[in-house]
């Protein structure tokens, strides 16, 4: 046992002795080469316009060398020094923090000095982010789940605070039973309220409000179709689905693999405090496939998109929805003639995701060649349709790959969207900029402690939303609520 | 002279335990190594911190993680095998050294049956790395808690145990439990209860606040009746000896024969029985099948097809997995219709390809077939929902990779070489695959996927995944040119008897390269002219072989000559033309 001691003794004195000797200074010195270009780095968070609430943008330098030294500063003042005999930049927390709240509406430099054997240090060209005094809404909420075809197995929906790296789970299905849970939307992102589907053996509409979960059978004999896509009334009072009859295929060559489609849909409206769920009522509803409801600010008026209803035979590339809108009475819970905001079928494309930005002055959907599932789509961009000239402009927040789901932050600058630019297949929570006058800055993916995170985790951040509140839920909540029995909603229609 | 006798001695004490070890490795590294393989090619070990953030999010994650680590060394045989006996052998040495704790002396029976029975369990391969490990784990922290942890420490790490081993701990629970029963050291009554309270406590937290797990799932993880390779029994059994070890080892009376005068012989005859007891358990245990459906599997995943074929030449097999492996091989090196019937067939086509199927078992290999002809999509797709159920294994990634390169996903591709980057033994290959991103020429010139490039399916079509056919005709109506998946269409057509079909087939065998006809599709056109003739006429270049004509005669001949009595006439036609289409098509 002695020996053992002396063993262990001396093999932390040595641990000790490694971490306590100071790491060899890595600071450039002596000559310096100066580059003309910006270095490389991952992700690329160059020429950006960031929140001033954003977590440390870490990053990994894609030079070769030996040392790598990284200066961030904001006008003259020299906040974070950092040298590194690994590619791997990591800022400090605190440090950041201080810099961005001290330097709102400023330029921020990082200048990335890197050490090589045969030519010495050089100096890149300093990379100029701004830091925007607009706050993003601070928390994220998404769902983790691998872009499988038909299968899952471990889904979570978690909420990650931006200005950290803290992430959280609210939901998992393994206290569920493995059940599918999906379509998480937010009252507004201004309080706790959220609600989330789940299917399978404990299926039902999880509401979430107060701290606690409440669970609701929207499904009547009634309906033809499930609730799939919500959307919150900004009043709190109603919710709007579509009820959907989803199928997907899969492609043998195409570059855009699966295709996910609907043969059926139309428009449902909830009302919460009657816990009566009905028919949105559109005239000659029956010609069309109606989905994807979206509310504007003041609640008067519902968005949705809208294509002609297919026939038993029909070609899925030929589908192509357009931007309408109705107008509606809360008071009386009834719409009025719905009218075309934007005819993308015009242009032989097709649009999903309607989101009005909370000014109400854009309106930001997905635009793509066909279908209403843009995620599969590498052609899918996102645009924005000035609301009060109703022109179209396609932000340069846009990449070869499919950009889909986005939700907007409460002040309107940031528009948070899922993007498969990284891989081509996994989405990755992007933000950008969007100015008053609809033009958007570079989009940049929300950063990670490890900046190397994204490289391999294999899992999709869907639905990505912001939200102004933390949620706190627990496994004990979880399980109670999926093992309680629903209420059944009344069916409102005629 | 009293060295000499201590030594030989401390020989005889260690005898049994050394021979347990050695016995045990031996057989992993000679006749288990399909358990080896098996339990590599079904997890895949990444070095990185956040895949050991990812393992340890439940309590008994770290073990499984663990495991995982050692069970990745399973990729060299010899550093498998010594970590399989090893594990086994620190379970007998560690439970031998808690019935000397406990009992004073070294008491052989329960470790060693212990031992035993693991050991059978071990030899399922299906019995998964982590029992053992978990286990292992169990007495090696309750020997600590004997011998060195003093106090309330045991008491106080136990929630971190519980964290690390998961379902396990109860092992442990039982074992401490009962020995603070049995010996009654100080406040142990205090100990006990101190000791259940904190495991409820934080079992409870675990479940309201801490885990998002089911409270069955807390309580078991990883343990489950799947990961036993369904032998519940047979290892609760051995669970409990080892619980109940501390109990055991103090009610045992003292052993006549461990006078120093008995002492030599008993050893020697308890290593001879110790040594029976294994071999009987070896021989009782060995799967030749599955061993050789294993090797199969290897030597297909190694790209040597001639090999498998080969090897089920030597060893014929029934076994539809390894027929549809064997297949693909064939198709591969060009000879699907030449040897297809030189192998046991499906008639219902399902040695030629898997139908869609939520069992891992299939979709671990139907996405091989797509590859084969072509389809990298389907391949693709095959191979990920199998690891969205089962998770990531070494040759699912690498069938990703490969399928993304051959389809220019690059930017896919490089994502599971980076993962790949990060495994021991398969970082070589994964640079080796990281030199071809980007790179269209590279891949054009690489000898494997160069030719899989030209080859893919490149007109798009919806595929059905229930009815590999379909997709194969589909492929086929396109117009281009894969001769695959042509293969695999006469493949089927031999297979159903489809005599119109295969007469049709026969004009389009110039078009798909083919320079002299399959021997299987020869057999069958000149079964067509002979017994229905005329309605059979060879178009283009290639013609019937006379031969084949003449032996066809013979199948005949021999045939009357058993007054065209079916089962009669069988042995004999076996015997002479079991591998033809015309026997396939008479008894099948």
């Amino acid at each position: 046992m002695s020996t053992t001691l002396k063993l262990i003794t001396s093999f932390s004195f040595l641990i000790i002795l490694m971490l306590g000797v100071p790491g060899c200074k890595t600071e450039p010195a002596g000559d310096l080469t100066e580059s003309d270009r910006q270095p490389r780095i991952s992700p690329d968070y160059t020429d950006i316009i960031i929140p001033c609430n954003i977590a440390p943008m870490n990053f990994v330098v894609k030079e070769e060398g030996s040392a790598y030294f990284v200066r961030i500063s904001s006008g003259n003042d020299i906040f974070i020094r950092l040298n590194s005999r690994k590619a791997v930049i990591r800022i400090p927390l605190r440090k950041w923090k201080a810099l961005l709240s001290a330097n709102r509406g400023r330029e921020l430099n990082i200048d990335i000095y890197v050490k090589q054997k045969k030519s010495g240090w050089i100096k890149y060209k300093t990379v100029t982010n701004v830091i925007s005094d607009a706050a993003a809404d601070p928390y994220v909420t998404y769902r983790l789940i691998l872009p499988g075809y038909e299968r899952w197995s471990d889904i979570s929906i978690r909420q990650r605070d931006i200005s950290s790296f803290r992430e959280w789970p609210l939901i998992k299905n393994s206290v569920a039973d493995g059940n599918c849970v999906n379509c998480h939307c937010f009252n507004n992102g201004r309080t706790d309220d959220f609600l989330f589907h789940m299917r399978g053996n404990l299926a039902g509409t999880y509401f979430y409000s107060g701290g606690e979960f409440i669970k609701i059978n929207l499904n009547t004999p009634e309906m033809k179709n499930g609730p799939v896509y919500p959307r919150w009334h900004p009043s709190g009072r109603f919710v709007a689905f579509s009820a959907n009859n989803i199928v997907q295929k899969f492609h043998s060559a195409d570059a855009n693999k699966v295709e996910v489609s609907d043969l059926e849909s139309s428009l449902l409206l909830y009302d919460i405090g009657e816990n009566e769920i009905m028919p949105v009522d559109l005239p000659e509803r029956e010609k069309y496939m109606d989905t994807y409801p979206e509310w504007s600010p003041d609640g008067r008026m519902m968005y949705f998109c809208r294509t002609p209803r297919i026939g038993e035979i029909y070609d899925f590339r030929q589908t192509r929805y357009d931007l309408y809108r109705v107008p509606f009475d809360p008071a009386s819970r009834l719409f009025g003639e719905p009218e075309p905001v934007f005819c993308a079928s015009e242009e032989a494309k097709s649009i999903s995701f309607p989101r009005i930005s909370p000014d109400g002055r854009f309106l930001a959907m997905v635009y793509h060649d066909y279908g209403c599932f843009p995620v599969w789509h590498k052609e899918a961009d996102l645009v924005l349709l000035n609301l009060e000239t109703f022109a179209i402009e396609k932000p340069d927040l846009n990449s070869d790959f499919s950009e889909s789901y986005h939700s907007w932050s409460s002040c309107s600058r940031w528009l948070l969207f899922a993007s498969r630019r990284d891989d081509g297949l996994t989405t990755r929570p992007y933000m950008a900029y969007i100015g008053e006058n609809g033009k958007s800055g570079k989009a940049f993916v929300i950063p990670r402690k490890n900046p190397e995170y994204y490289n391999t985790f294999l899992k999709s951040f869907n639905l990505p939303e912001f939200s102004n509140l933390k949620i706190v839920t627990g496994p004990g909540k979880i399980r109670n609520a999926v093992t309680s029995g629903a209420i059944q909603a009344k069916w409102g229609g005629k | 002279m009293k060295i000499k006798s201590a030594k030989s001695s401390r020989f005889f004490s260690v005898l049994p335990s050394r021979l347990f070890f050695l016995f045990t490795f031996l057989y992993f590294f000679f006749s288990g190594s399909h358990i080896l393989f098996f339990q590599e090619k079904t997890s895949l070990f990444i070095f990185s911190s956040d895949f050991l953030a990812e393992s340890i999010k439940q309590p008994g994650g770290f073990l499984v993680y663990l495991s995982g680590f050692l069970a990745t060394f399973s990729y060299h045989p010899v550093c498998g095998a010594l970590i399989y006996a090893t594990i086994l052998w620190m379970i007998v040495v560690f439970s031998l050294e808690i019935t000397l704790a406990v009992s004073g002396s070294k008491k052989m029976l329960i470790p060693f049956l212990a031992g035993l029975a693991l050991f059978y369990l071990q030899l399922d391969y299906r019995y998964l790395l982590f029992n053992n490990t978990g286990i292992l784990l169990q007495i090696l922290f309750f020997w600590l808690s004997v011998r060195y942890l003093k106090g309330f420490i045991p008491v106080l790490l136990l929630p971190l145990f519980y964290f690390l081993t998961g379902g396990f701990t109860w092992i442990y629970l039982v074992m401490f439990s009962a020995w603070l029963l049995r010996q009654r050291p100080e406040v142990w009554l205090l100990k006990i209860i101190s000791l259940w309270l904190v495991i409820l406590l934080f079992f409870w937290l675990s479940k309201e606040f801490l885990f998002f797990q089911p409270a069955g799932t807390l309580l078991k993880y990883p343990f489950s009746e799947s990961g036993t390779g369904s032998q519940i029994y047979i290892f609760s059994a051995a669970v409990i000896m080892i619980a109940f070890l501390p109990l055991l080892s103090a009610a045992g009376k003292k052993n006549p024969f461990r006078t120093q005068i008995f002492r030599v012989p008993a050893v020697i005859a308890g290593s001879a029985l110790l040594f029976i007891l294994l071999s009987v358990i070896a021989v009782l245990r060995y799967d030749k099948k599955i061993n050789r459906y294993f090797r199969v599997e290897n030597l297909f995943y190694q790209g040597r097809y001639q090999d498998v074929i080969d090897y089920n030449i030597r060893y014929p097999s029934g076994n539809i997995l390894t027929l549809f492996l064997n297949n693909i091989a064939l198709c591969e090196t060009g000879r699907l219709n030449d040897m297809l019937f030189h192998f046991r067939q499906s008639p219902d086509g399902s040695t030629l390809f898997l139908k869609w199927d939520i069992s891992g078992e299939i979709s671990r290999r139907g996405g091989y077939f797509y590859y084969t002809i072509g389809m990298m999509n389907e391949a693709r797709r095959w191979a990920f929902e199998n690891m969205v159920t089962r998770g990531m294994t070494p040759e699912g990634l690498r069938l990703l990779i490969r399928a993304d390169i051959i389809n220019g996903d690059y930017r896919t591709a490089a994502k599971y070489i980076n993962i790949l980057k990060n495994t021991l033994f398969y970082r070589k290959e994964a640079r080796e695959y990281e030199k071809l991103l980007f790179d269209d020429r590279a891949v054009d010139l690489h000898p494997e996927l160069g030719g899989r490039r030209r080859n893919r399916v490149r007109v798009d079509f919806i595929t059905i995944s229930g009815d590999p056919l379909i997709n194969i005709e589909r492929i086929l109506a396109t117009g281009q040119v894969n001769r695959k998946a042509f293969e695999y269409k006469l493949a089927w057509l031999l297979l159903t008897k489809d005599y119109p079909g295969i007469s049709h087939e026969w004009n389009k065998l110039g078009e798909y390269g083919f320079e002299k006809v399959p021997v299987h599709i020869d057999e069958a056109a000149t079964a067509i002219k002979i017994l229905y003739g005329g309605q059979f006429v060879p178009q283009g270049q290639l013609s019937l072989n006379p031969d084949t004509e003449i032996r066809f005669e013979r199948f005949l001949q021999v045939f009357q000559a058993y007054g065209n009595n079916l089962k009669a006439a069988r042995p004999a036609l076996k015997k002479q033309f079991g591998n033809t289409f015309w026997y396939q098509a008479f008894y099948n």
